[in-house]
């Protein structure tokens, strides 16, 4: 018996052994594969994402570097890292490595982690996307949305849809607009804030519900949240609160009534009215031009709809824009490239900001 | 002379199936890179080589394994008196909260008071969680498996409600608690690296339990019941107060695992900072027989695979899943000898074995 094993364990270690003998000779031709050509690059990223495939924000982000490398022609090299301790142990790898002109650290738990490596190596340039860096280090950027921005359109959007029964089925006469969020947070609140004022942009005289879950994981409560308001009579809700807006969307779809959600990968097919999106592509965008265009500039950078960075969608939404809505919503956007609205931060001021900010064409 | 020579016998004896098994587990692997579109043989050469291509990289592959070490040896402890122990993963995340908010909110001590506390607060609070699915079994006749599986999820929650509500630092959009006072920090071995002193830790207890297990009456006790239960029973030991002490043991050290992490590794608790430490702990141990010192040999091995995954991803595109693949197919293969027998013994070779021995074979494993 041990005979016959040790035979077996002879003839597998050297057909290991010859794998490995072969291998060595293989070429290395997988290794860098995704720069484009070398005498094309202006610069060379490294970028750590945390897990690609997720159809959102790790996408959103691949789309950027992609987008950079085929008109900015820089060539980057990527990693995946699932938790922060292993991402920081790949921040550093990279930046040990002295290669790269910017490393782009994707998501928000990693700041921390991204910072401290920055400290230790003044040199090297770092973005973090989607998040604020804390420290003053002239080598760091951290690049996001401007909170309030991201829903305003949708906001205006769903104002317009509540006053319009005849061309939006699903639209009741009352003139009533909701908004679930997670948590009582200042993100949160901004962001809730920036909806219900694009409401009360186009529409002054809409009653507004505003409700938080408590919790990013509770569709349950936010199925209930909801159901209350499409009760009061709203017909459009709209979300920020993570993985509970599932009970939102099951709310307006038991209701009838629309609902608005904050990311292509839960809309509903029946009810959904619109999406509002945040670009992180032209985050990562414009971190490589920072860089390639030698203006870099430590610190936090806000972008909103006047960069692009915000935007409404209808991709995958079951409805039809009349032409007019359009005109207005592109109206509204151009008055915003040209800083005519300023947008508030609190949802208990937007009756106030009201007073000032109305629609007009 | 003989003696030892016995000894290394039986070694290689005891080492084949985990040996066979991993690499059945490595070919599997290899079936998968291959698949992905990569070639097998130059992933595992480049993986090996690269794991030790410097000391920055030898650092990462030890700093990789000093976790596994921890749920590797916790796993095996309980596993040794024939429990099952899938709660590694909450017990360690239950020992990284109760670290990540003694190491933040105790102040004013100086470090040989603070981080002992901490750490020790770890091991308590992943004692406790183990201790508890101990006391339903005894109790209540709970089964382990079940407990523990639930127990996870329960923890995971609660520990993910407590970053993100309660304890959530300042100003910090993701979920996490406050960093860790500097006296609550476990040192590093290398600077800019993971690597701390806590593998020492590890060490020293995948030794000392060791110890325990084959030289002490409790360690004696274990093995007696892990393998025939009845017979324990029968001869007056006392089985529960033995599960009991089994299973705070494992939840212990998969507890110290998560303070590892926390004071030396992130400094603070964040929402999904785990890489599935607890339940890699169960592929480590079934590699080592469930032999606390040899899984700390085990959890090496892993490091190796990780850390060299981990370059390898950054040089190259490969995904570094496929290591994922080999923890998981390491437990099916340990966990199905049969399986492992059938397989290298399949066909060719069985025509080569002489027909008795093969039977002897049969039956010895049977």
């Amino acid at each position: 018996m041990k005979k016959n094993f040790y035979r077996l364990f002879a003839a597998l270690m050297l057909l290991l052994l010859t794998f490995t003998m072969t291998a060595c000779g293989a070429p290395a031709d997988t290794a860098q594969g995704d720069g484009a050509g070398d005498d094309a690059a202006t610069a060379n990223i490294a970028i750590v994402f945390s897990t690609l495939g997720d159809l959102n924000f790790n996408d959103w982000c691949w789309d950027g570097i992609c987008q950079a490398r085929d008109e900015l022609g820089i060539s980057f090299n990527y990693v995946e890292a699932a938790t922060v301790s292993e991402a920081a142990t790949q921040i550093d790898a990279f930046a040990s490595d002295g290669v790269y002109d910017l490393i782009i650290v994707v998501g928000s738990d990693r700041g921390d982690a991204m910072e401290e490596c920055a400290a230790a190596y003044p040199d090297q340039r770092f973005a973090l996307i989607d998040a604020d860096v804390k420290t003053d280090l002239e080598n760091v950027v951290g690049l996001r949305a401007d909170y309030p921005q991201w829903q305003f359109l949708s906001g205006c959007f769903a104002g317009l849809v509540t006053q319009r029964t005849e061309d939006f089925p699903l639209a009741n006469s009352e003139n009533i607009i909701g908004f679930v969020g997670g948590a009582d947070t200042y993100t949160s609140r901004a962001g809730a804030a920036g909806f219900l004022a694009g409401v009360k942009y186009v529409d002054p005289d809409a009653e507004l519900l505003y409700s938080i879950v408590g919790s990013y994981t509770d569709p349950t409560t936010a199925r209930e949240l909801a159901l209350t308001m499409y009760g009061a009579g709203a017909d459009v809700i709209s979300v920020n609160c993570g993985s509970s807006a599932n009970g939102v969307l099951a709310a307006a779809e038991e209701s009838g009534r629309y609902f608005c959600s904050t990311s292509p990968a839960l809309i509903s097919e029946t009810n959904q009215l619109c999406i509002s999106i945040t670009r992180f592509d032209s985050f990562v965008y414009k971190a490589v031009e920072m860089v390639l265009n030698d203006t870099w500039e430590s610190g936090n950078h806000v972008y909103g709809i006047a960069d692009g960075a915000c935007e409404i969608s209808f991709d995958g939404v079951n409805i039809e824009v009349p032409a007019d809505i359009q005109e207005i919503l592109e109206d509204i956007r151009q008055k915003i490239v040209d800083g005519e609205i300023e947008f508030p931060d609190e949802p208990n001021d937007v009756d106030a900001w009201a007073e000032t900010y109305q629609y007009s064409a | 002379m003989h003696s030892w020579k016995d000894t290394c016998k039986a070694a290689l004896k005891a080492a084949k199936k985990p040996a066979l098994a991993f690499l059945l587990a490595l070919i599997a692997g290899g079936i998968m890179i291959a698949i992905s579109g990569y070639d097998p043989f130059w992933v595992y050469y480049q993986v090996f080589a690269l794991a030790f291509s410097s000391a920055k990289n030898i650092a990462s592959v030890f700093a990789q394994a000093t976790p596994l070490m921890f749920t590797g040896i916790g796993y095996a402890i309980a596993a040794k008196c024939g429990l099952v122990n899938l709660g590694l993963e909450g017990q360690m995340l239950s020992g990284a909260m109760t670290s990540a908010l003694l190491g933040a909110y105790l102040r004013g001590l100086p470090m040989v008071i603070h981080l002992p506390i901490a750490v020790l607060g770890g091991a308590v609070a992943g004692a406790f969680v183990g201790g508890l699915t101990a006391f339903l079994k005894n109790r209540f006749g709970a089964r382990e498996i079940i407990t523990t599986v639930m127990l996870n999820e329960i923890i995971a929650l609660l520990v993910a409600y407590m970053c993100n509500g309660p304890f959530r630092a300042e100003g910090s959009i993701w979920g996490m608690t406050e960093e860790v006072q500097s006296t609550a920090v476990i040192g590093k071995l290398m600077d800019n690296t993971q690597l701390t002193y806590a593998i020492f830790l590890a060490l020293l207890l995948g030794i000392l339990l060791e110890f325990v297990l084959k030289k002490s009456t409790l360690g004696y006790k274990m093995q007696v019941i892990g393998q025939n239960i009845r017979a324990a029973k029968t001869a007056g030991i006392n089985v529960e107060r033995i599960f009991l002490i089994s299973f705070a043991l494992s939840g212990a050290l998969a507890g110290l695992c998560g303070s590892a992490m926390i004071l030396g590794v992130n400094f603070k608790f964040i929402d999904g900072f785990s890489d599935s430490y607890g339940w890699s702990g169960i592929s480590v141990a079934a590699l080592a027989a469930y032999d606390p010192l040899f899984s700390v040999v085990s959890a090496v091995l892993f490091g190796i695979l990780k850390a060299g995954a981990m370059i390898l991803n950054r040089t190259s595109n490969v995904p570094k899943e496929f290591v994922s693949v080999i923890q998981a197919f390491v437990v099916v293969f340990v966990a199905a000898p049969r399986m492992v027998d059938a397989i290298t013994s399949f066909g060719w070779l069985k025509r080569r074995l002489p027909k008795k021995q093969a039977d002897k074979e049969k039956g010895g494993i049977a």
